[in-house]
């Protein structure tokens, strides 16, 4: 690289600039008083800007250009149209994102603002998705919000068919660092309330699983019942 | 009643601290004649309060002992 500066710039020397850096010099002096050069590269101009304040949350506006007296203010959070400026059809605020970006599209002179509310709509989706199907992390703890959490117990609840699945949250799961041993009822086991059902052991530590931990999750017995321990 | 166990915590327990909401679950019950399951928390109320076991965990320790 020094070779090819050498080249460009011919042999630099400590107190003196060369012929080439001259001629380098005086082209960026010249640039750096154009208007046009300091604007910088022009980008089309764009019918919708789109800002978002945070993941859900933006604000929309169409203006096509400044002649047009179309100017439109559009927030939209929770997937759906909260606030509406400027000449809209009626009923614009409430509507959910898939039905506006519909009606927009059928009126035709709004048609930027409804590509732009699709690819909102479709933001949401993933995000709805990931918040019911994939961990959330909080704090470095992840939690799922597909199933329902005892929270005595910091056990989830998942209905998978017309079963019930049960299992330790992972705030608990991660308290106790090395499991060692497990111990589980059996298929057919009628689990009472008042009554651990397992045990976990982690070594140097073994014992009954949460004396807290027992069978709540079963509202007739529950309710019925006196003998919760926790 | 318990209708299935997970044997593969049985086989391997610190799969419960590997994958706490799938493969280390622990076991399913029957919700035939049992009603409906009690006294639990889904949803952004879940979030909530699983954000204030964190903290509480971070200041004072283990939350489940």
């Amino acid at each position: 690289m020094v070779a090819a500066y050498a080249r460009h710039f011919g042999t630099a020397t400590a107190d003196a600039m060369t012929a080439q850096e001259e001629v380098a010099l005086a082209e960026y002096d010249r640039l750096l008083v154009d208007p046009e050069f300091v604007a910088g590269t022009r980008r089309p101009a764009r019918a919708v800007r789109t800002i978002k304040i945070r993941a859900g949350v933006w604000v929309l506006e169409y203006h096509p250009d400044a002649d047009d007296e179309r100017h439109v203010v559009v927030t939209v959070a929770g997937g759906v149209i909260r606030r509406a400026s400027g000449d809209l059809p009626d009923g614009v605020v409430g509507l959910d994102l898939a039905r506006a970006a519909t009606m927009f599209e059928q009126t035709g002179s709004f048609a930027p603002l409804a590509a732009a509310l699709s690819s909102a709509q479709a933001e949401v989706a993933v995000m709805t998705q990931d918040r019911t199907t994939s961990d959330l992390d909080v704090a470095g703890y992840a939690i799922r919000l597909d199933r329902g959490y005892h929270t005595p117990t910091h056990q989830w609840l998942l209905a998978v068919g017309d079963r019930v699945r049960i299992g330790l949250d992972a705030l608990t799961a991660d308290t106790y660092g090395v499991l060692a041993q497990l111990l589980l009822p059996a298929p057919g086991d009628r689990l009472q309330a008042g009554s651990a059902y397992g045990s976990l052991g982690r070594p140097g530590s073994w014992g009954p699983w949460w004396p807290r931990a027992t069978a709540w999750w079963w509202r007739s017995t529950a309710r019925s019942s006196t003998t919760r321990s926790w | 009643m318990v209708v299935a166990v997970n044997g593969a915590v049985l086989d391997d327990p610190e799969l419960v601290i590997r994958e706490p909401y799938d493969g280390g679950w622990l076991v399913e019950l029957t919700r035939d004649g049992a009603g409906q399951v009690a006294d639990t928390v889904a949803g952004e109320a879940a979030l909530a309060w699983y954000r204030a076991a964190v903290a509480e965990h971070r200041e004072k320790g283990p939350v489940a002992e």
